[in-house]
């Protein structure tokens, strides 16, 4: 019995030239090895929001471990991950809440930019700052068919402090769009002091009060 | 007058030390493996306990579960009256199993933001400085052993609170991180309890906690200075704690307020860059302080109310 290959070869052996017949070879090896990439790709995008988080903790860790960096190019490098692992338009408008509506479009995408630059700049230090606090990870809870809570916890010097990651499935692929540090969450903590601003100021000044916080230093 | 205070507490203490013993076999689990639905408080079944009661155990052992439940009525109503009349109407649309968003009316905001000004500049001119200089001059393993040290003192604290909280788990718990920390940990600069093979929980519990759980809300939001974020409930520990902390009674007084001021120092330098972080993260500062405090409070006193379902947060 002969296997596939051999059979494929004999059959394009009979209906092609020598020349052809290499070519029409290397497309179908190019196949086989396209599939065989992409079977082997997919658990990636079907992966479980806590081997997402997983992997984008250790993404990071890889980043402050190397110490061939220095410290601003582990803050580009940290900076390329962000948008990689976090869900910047869901992030940004869950921190506006009601004040999303507010905004035109355009205010929109410039508030996602803004809020990324002051999440940045508010917490890369501590982050950079990492020595060799243990993360464990202590459980996952599924919310809804797209949402889901991977939860963790850092052991520091002074405690064992919960972090929680809220992630939703975005095109198949489970990024964050909330952290919930000991309790008190992200965007919900954001919310509060978005809508009392809101409450005095029109969004343009909102975000020109967001554009002065990111120049400063 | 303080010394009877005191004997007092230490009776207290050892009386339900001998209810402990048997009441801790039971109990070696995790609030995260209790499973309870969100209207049952009930977190000891009472054929448990009534089994229990019959090896002569102390009467209060046995209606645990009855306080439990009359504390669970009573907390919801009040919630449910909090939040109608709370601060804050905005009715952004949450998702259905997100659980409803603590707020907190803040009526004295003028005075509440000028106080928190106030303890701004007291941090970053005293109390930052201060700490810098003496987290040079002590290495962090003996800062972190006076904390554990401090913390462990604040034992009376937790564990009366918890008793009055019919918490008798916790109690027994936050007993036994007494009794290895100060026997086997050093007076308390180690921390046994707290390593994996021992892994005693902590519950934490205080005066403004106890009465959350009784159902009191918090009030209104109110900042003192000196002392940071406070509710008109939560105002009543700072005057709790000071009574039920044995700091308090060391003789003369100015010793005891003198190692109060160093248990400060020595904490906030073990925390230095946490309120920095938090200023610079926030666009406003005293609504972010505001809002963080009350979730934290309250969830804390949810959490206590109804132990999360397995896999939930701890």
């Amino acid at each position: 019995m002969r296997s596939a290959k051999s059979t494929t070869i004999a059959v394009l052996h009979r209906k092609t030239t020598r020349g052809k017949l290499m070519k029409t070879f290397f497309r179908i090896w190019y196949l086989y090895f396209f599939v065989t990439i992409l079977i082997l790709n997919a658990p990636l995008y079907a992966a479980t929001p806590h081997e997402a988080a997983e992997e984008y903790v250790n993404k990071v860790m890889e980043v402050l471990g190397n110490k061939e960096l220095g410290k601003e190019a582990k803050q580009e490098r940290l900076e390329q991950l962000y948008p990689t692992m976090f869900a910047e338009r869901e992030l940004s408008r869950r921190s506006l809440g009601r004040g999303w509506e507010k905004l035109n479009p355009s205010q929109q995408k410039e508030f996602v930019n803004l809020f990324r630059q002051v999440l940045e700049k508010a917490y890369i230090d501590k982050i950079l700052s990492y020595t060799d606090e243990k993360i464990e990870f202590t459980g996952t809870r599924n919310l809804n068919e797209d949402q889901s809570e991977v939860q963790t916890r850092v052991v520091t010097s002074s405690g064992r402090v919960p972090i929680d990651y809220r992630m939703i499935k975005i095109d198949d692929k489970w990024q964050i769009y909330d952290v919930i540090i000991e309790n008190v969450s992200l965007i919900r903590n954001y919310r509060s002091q978005f809508r009392s601003i809101l409450a005095r100021d029109t969004p343009e000044e909102l975000l020109e009060i967001l554009r002065k916080k990111v120049k400063e230093k | 007058m303080k010394y009877a205070v005191l004997q007092a507490v230490l009776i207290a203490v050892i009386i339900s030390a001998s209810g402990c013993a048997h009441h801790n076999d039971r109990a070696a689990m995790d609030p995260r493996e209790l499973n309870s639905s969100a209207e049952s408080t009930d977190r000891v079944p009472s054929s448990e306990v009534s089994g229990k009661s019959s090896e002569n155990q102390p009467v209060m052992f046995a209606s645990s579960s009855t306080i439990e439940r009359n504390l669970g009525e009573t907390y919801k109503i009040s919630q449910a009256v909090e939040m109608k009349s709370g601060f804050n109407d905005d009715d952004w649309e949450e998702e259905e199993w997100e659980q409803e968003e603590f707020t907190i009316a803040d009526p004295l905001e003028p005075f509440n933001r000028a106080m928190f000004q106030f303890n701004d500049t007291l941090y970053f001119r005293v109390l930052k400085p201060v700490a810098q200089g003496y987290s040079k001059v002590v290495p962090k393993p003996a800062r972190s052993g006076i904390s554990h040290f401090f913390d462990n003192l604040k034992f009376p604290i937790r564990f009366v609170n918890n008793l009055l909280q019919a918490n008798f788990k916790g109690a027994c718990s936050e007993l036994g991180r007494f009794t290895v920390n100060t026997l086997w940990g050093v007076g308390g600069f180690l921390d046994p309890a707290s390593k994996k093979e021992l892994a005693i929980p902590e519950y934490d519990a205080d005066f403004g906690q106890t009465l959350g759980m009784y159902g009191f809300g918090p009030g209104f939001y109110i900042v003192w200075p000196g002392f940071g974020p406070s509710s008109a409930r939560d105002t009543l520990e700072i005057g709790t704690n000071i009574f039920l902390n044995p700091v308090s009674y060391v003789d003369p007084g100015y010793i005891s307020i003198a190692a109060r001021a160093y248990e400060i120092v020595n904490d906030t330098s073990l925390r230095i860059g946490d309120y920095e972080i938090l200023k610079e993260a926030a666009i406003d500062p005293y609504v972010s302080l505001r809002h963080a405090y009350i979730q934290y409070r309250e969830e804390m006193i949810r959490q206590r109310k109804n132990p999360p379902k397995p896999g939930g947060i701890n």
